[in-house]
């Protein structure tokens, strides 16, 4: 120990690493450097960019700030401000804490580090600007925020080392799109800082090294250490339910799971999950665990707490959601619980591998499936991470949408020209192969809104003065900063039980319901009274179970790497000890219908409360699912079946309408593919639905604020209006075109259908039931569809109005 | 067809949102909210700038297809006191033109109260017959038309929401659905409307095709 000569230093080096004091400090610990430390640190001493790629838990933070410590006396000479770290993870701080800032303490180095998040008091985000720290904590918005003052230049000017942290968790993604912006204009005012990536383990790690760096000079350090995982699926005394996503069944296993840990903490997708299950493990507390919830709704204060008492390893059990998993630190945390579905192998290996943060003990995980297809996945999970395979991470181009905000921040920022904007843009990955046509289009778009036709002369967000660009006023920089960020959240409205404001509920839930529906909210089981200017009203009702058990089971699509595997179990499930209840829904799915096959395609019709059904067990993944979902759709439509909407999830596609469709063999003919998929899109809720997110993230309206709606009058514009008018007058629009492009991220290429259909269009088997089959429920019972637009809805009544007229007519 | 006696005297509800009345061969409509794109424009969010343009061409058909010597407008034909000076010149052509080939009326709304238009009858109230003409319904007027509420209603068709404008009819009084393209609405069963409308009223919900009377 404390000899590196394996590693092939240099004495200069070796000396500098043996006689600093955090190398005694470690020492008098007795720990020393792992290998992957000592290089990382060679490796940016030789100003190389480096991505660590390494489980949770194996010295990656150390690992990044060994060059930015060891050589601060050198780098600080011309400024104080050296290293800048940021990750998309809230709970960096505490991470900060436990690898870096304590050893800093102890060895009594004089090194200031400062975190700046949407926490921070404005008081100290003003002192970070005359009197930075030397090493700046940050997220990539905080980050982004920075970069839009106008002395970012400066700022960062003396910054030698940028420090990104957990990069699988933003590479293509939007959030992902505005970080890389940011880092290569960065790379303007600071040409010669080092890029130091960190991630946990990737599949395609060349690829991730020059997501981020488009250096010359870098390299890829795997340290060859494996977390050990084990993974369990729940076994209930109670059946598995036919569909929903709540797991109320497994509610006493759940309890005795986190009873026998010493910490653990339970993800669940979905709010609503988090409160039923929070609410549920309760009921059955004798133990006084101390059990906390942690979702969105939180009140910030609350949310921080929660997150400290997790830290310091003072709460038993924490239920959370998954999309808050980035706000958490995982202290002592021994028993990660899956509720529902993980949906693909790298995020759930992720997961667990956070858990017993120590790099010698087992990270255990316990599966908990909701409906019956939910086991068959967490299954094939377990499966699959026993054979150590993970999938890909679908690329991703550039986001149109961000790159309007982000051009909106360098004017916020600096005047500049749009050929060195252009320039600057075209080094981040994503926007690698960005047309200046398309570029100057987005320009366009944030300069006066880029309308062709007729456009505003009056007002403009930008102005332009021999060729430079700049923010108008000052309002549009306050405008920018409160709408900055990558993330819309659904929208949310006030449910008041006598006019006591008991929180928020999705709108899209709430707006599908009708008078009288009674749903679980706040752990009461509540009855739809009605809609006010305020929000909802509801009732408590006296029954005992919700009537509209659940919703959406997240979305996040399953990889059809995964789904393909369900398909296997199912084919062979002769070769497997499922419990007796997936057994017997299994054999009888056999009885009544079909299984599903792996060389041809099984669809089931049937007619169900006055709608006629059409089932495909494709088991493609949601990608394609939805893809073919509005193709059948467009060909019911054209069939003048009167198409209702489909559900599509990982395994299925159900579409429903008014007439059956009588010829469900030729259902996939070639000559549907005729038109190009782009076409197929117009006017469907999935655009709609893009098309909000475009709006706000491009910064045509804004983000709503819940509980502001009255004051900020113009965040009440209907997106869905603004789209009508858009497409109608100007369809050419870079906001449709990002829309559009936005909206095919989600579904699969030409190609792909393509080739699906040609495979199976000879070799449908087609069951026409009496009624709903055992595989059909879950897939049916999805809260999520995609609905036919409003008009043709309308258009259908109208038909029905005028038959109507008719008949009465002829009666007379 | 959607003719409705109203005040002893024959009225047409036009699937656009105005009311044609045939025996003055008068055209009625309100809440246009011209330019209101601009106005948002200002404050920075750039909505597409077609709503005066789409909002004036369904104007030009109704007065193509209809007998029509006077337009009432009532109220709220610009967004705000502005707006007309920020009208592209080819629509301002097309408002002075109405002005000159009609008789027409011209309200003043809260949006826009402070417009003057050169060559309208700028009024406040406005009396044709026994009907009178507001922009905002007075509570106890009778025989009246007015609009500012933009009133709209949802309807449960195969089991969706379908939200769309609409009349809302008593036997004292009409009020208007917004005509402009920009335009969010009120729900008809706010208790605003049972304020200012005294007894019951009926629901005429424009559809695509047809206007439907809802129960």
């Amino acid at each position: 120990m404390g000899n590196y000569t394996h590693l092939k230093l240099n004495n200069i080096l070796e000396n500098k690493i043996k006689s600093h004091v955090l190398t005694k400090w470690l020492k008098k610990n007795n720990k020393n450097y792992f290998d992957h430390q000592v290089l990382s640190f060679k490796a940016a001493i030789e100003g190389k960019d480096i991505l660590i790629n390494s489980p949770t838990g194996t010295g990656k933070t150390l690992a990044a700030f060994l060059a930015p410590i060891i050589n601060l006396e050198n780098d600080k000479s011309n400024g104080f401000f050296t290293t800048l770290y940021i990750s998309p993870l809230k709970s960096l701080v505490y991470d900060i804490e436990r690898n870096i800032e304590k050893p800093i303490r102890e060895t009594g180095l004089k090194i200031k580090i400062e975190t700046r998040t949407g926490d921070t008091s404005s008081y100290k985000k003003r002192k970070q600007l005359t009197n930075p720290p030397n090493f700046l904590i940050t997220t990539p918005e905080s980050f982004a925020l920075l970069m839009s003052y106008e002395n970012a230049q400066k700022y960062f000017s003396n910054l030698k080392y940028v420090i990104v942290d957990e990069l699988h968790n933003i590479i293509h993604t939007k959030r992902g799109d505005l970080l890389l912006l940011n880092l290569s204009r960065l790379s303007e005012f600071a040409p010669s800082a080092i890029k130091i990536g960190l991630s946990a383990t990737l599949n395609n790690r060349i690829m991730a090294l020059n997501y981020f760096s488009n250096s010359k000079n870098k390299v890829c350090i795997n340290p060859k250490i494996k977390k050990k995982i084990s993974v369990e699926i729940i076994k209930t005394s109670e059946a598995i339910p036919w569909s929903g996503h709540m797991a109320g069944y497994a509610l006493n296993e759940i309890y005795y799971s986190i009873k026998r840990h010493k910490s653990s903490i339970i993800f669940v997708n979905t709010r609503a999950q988090a409160e039923y299950v929070f609410q549920g493990l309760w009921k059955i507390n004798k133990s006084k665990l101390n059990i906390a919830i942690h979702h969105g709704s939180l009140d910030k204060n609350l949310r921080i707490e929660i997150e400290k008492k997790v830290y310091q390893g003072d709460i038993d059990c924490v239920v959370a959601t998954s999309s808050l998993e980035l706000g958490l630190d995982w202290g002592d945390i021994d028993l990660v619980i899956q509720v529902g579905a993980a949906k693909g192998i790298t995020r759930i290996v992720q997961r667990i591998g956070r858990s017993n943060h120590n790099i010698n003990k087992i990270s255990k995980a316990l599966l908990v499936p909701t409906n019956k297809f939910e086991y068959l996945e967490c299954l094939a999970v377990k499966e699959i991470i026993h054979k150590n395979n993970l999938e890909e991470i679908p690329e991703k181009k550039g986001s149109l949408d961000v790159l309007a905000q982000y051009i909106t921040g360098v004017a916020c920022s600096v005047s500049f020209k749009s050929t060195e904007l252009y320039k600057i843009v075209k080094k981040a990955w994503p926007y690698k192969d960005l047309s200046k046509k398309t570029f100057n289009e987005v320009l366009n778009f944030v300069h006066n809104g880029g309308y062709v036709l007729k456009s505003y002369s009056l007002f403009s967000r930008l102005i332009k003065k021999n060729n430079l660009y700049s923010i108008a006023n000052k309002n549009f920089q306050r405008k920018y900063r409160m709408n900055l960020g990558t993330i819309v959240e659904a929208e949310i409205v006030p449910i008041y039980l006598k006019n006591k404001k008991l929180g928020y509920i999705e709108e899209y839930f709430i707006n599908q319901l009708e008078k009288n529906d009674t749903f679980l909210f706040a752990g009461l089981i509540l009855a739809l009274d009605k809609f006010t200017s305020k929000g909802v009203e509801v009732k408590k009702s006296m029954g005992k179970n919700p009537k509209i058990p659940s919703y959406v089971g997240g979305n996040l699509p399953l990889s059809s790497y995964l789904a393909k595997n369900v398909i296997n179990l199912i084919n062979s499930f002769e070769k497997y000890k499922f419990p007796d209840q997936i057994l017997n829904w299994i054999k009888k799915q056999k009885k009544v219908s079909s299984l599903p096959s792996n060389d041809g395609l099984l669809i089931e019709t049937f007619e169900r409360k006055g709608s006629s059904y059409i089932i495909c067990y494709t088991f493609q993944g949601r990608n394609i699912n939805q893809t073919l979902g509005i193709l059948i759709m467009k060909r019911l439509e054209e069939s003048k079946c009167k198409p209702l909407a489909f559900v599509a999830t990982d395994y299925a596609i159900a579409v429903w309408s008014i007439k059956p469709y009588k010829n469900i063999k030729n259902i996939f003919s070639e000559r549907l593919l005729k038109n190009e998929l782009p076409n197929w899109l117009t006017n469907t809720s999935i655009l709609k639905k893009q098309f909000k997110k475009v709006a706000i993230i491009s910064g045509l309206i804004d983000k709503k604020i819940p509980g502001k709606l009255k004051t900020f009058k113009q965040v009440n514009f209907s997106s869905d209006l603004i789209y009508d008018v858009l497409e109608k007058y100007e369809q050419n629009h870079i906001l449709i075109k990002a829309t559009k492009e936005e909206a095919l991220k989600e579904m699969v290429g030409f190609e792909k259908i393509k080739s699906f259909i040609h495979n199976i269009k000879n070799n449908i088997i087609h069951n026409n039931l009496k009624k709903v089959s055992p595989f059909s429920i879950p897939v049916i019972m999805e809260f999520y569809s995609e609905q036919i637009s409003k008009d043709k809805i309308i258009d259908y009544q109208e038909e029905n109005l005028e038959k109507q007229l008719i008949n009465e007519a002829f009666k007379i | 067809m959607n003719k409705i006696n109203f005040a002893n005297n024959v009225f047409i509800l036009q699937l656009d949102g105005s009311v044609y009345w045939p025996d003055k061969k008068c055209l009625i409509l309100c809440d246009l909210h011209l330019e209101k794109s601009s106005f948002f424009a200002k404050l920075g969010d750039f909505l597409p700038p077609y709503d005066s343009y789409d909002t004036l061409k369904k104007l030009k058909i109704s007065l193509t297809n209809l007998n029509v010597d006077r337009i009432i407008l009532l109220g709220d034909i610009f967004h705000d006191k502005e707006g007309i000076n920020r009208l592209n010149k080819e629509l301002q052509d097309y408002l002075e033109s109405l002005c000159k080939s009609y008789e027409v009326i011209w309200l003043a709304g809260n949006h826009d109260g402070l417009i003057r238009p050169k060559f309208a009858k700028y009024c406040y109230k406005y009396k044709l017959d026994n009907i009178i003409f507001n922009h905002k319904s007075h509570k106890n007027t009778i025989n009246e038309i007015s609009g500012h509420y933009h009133p709209k209603t949802t309807l449960r068709l195969f089991k969706r929401k379908v939200s769309k404008p609409c009349f809302l009819i008593s036997k004292e009084k009409i009020i208007l659905p917004a005509y402009g393209s920009f335009t969010g609405g009120i729900d008809a069963e706010s208790q605003i409307f049972k304020e200012v409308i005294n007894d019951k009223y009926k629901k005429y919900i424009l559809l695509n095709k047809n206007i439907v009377e809802i129960i």
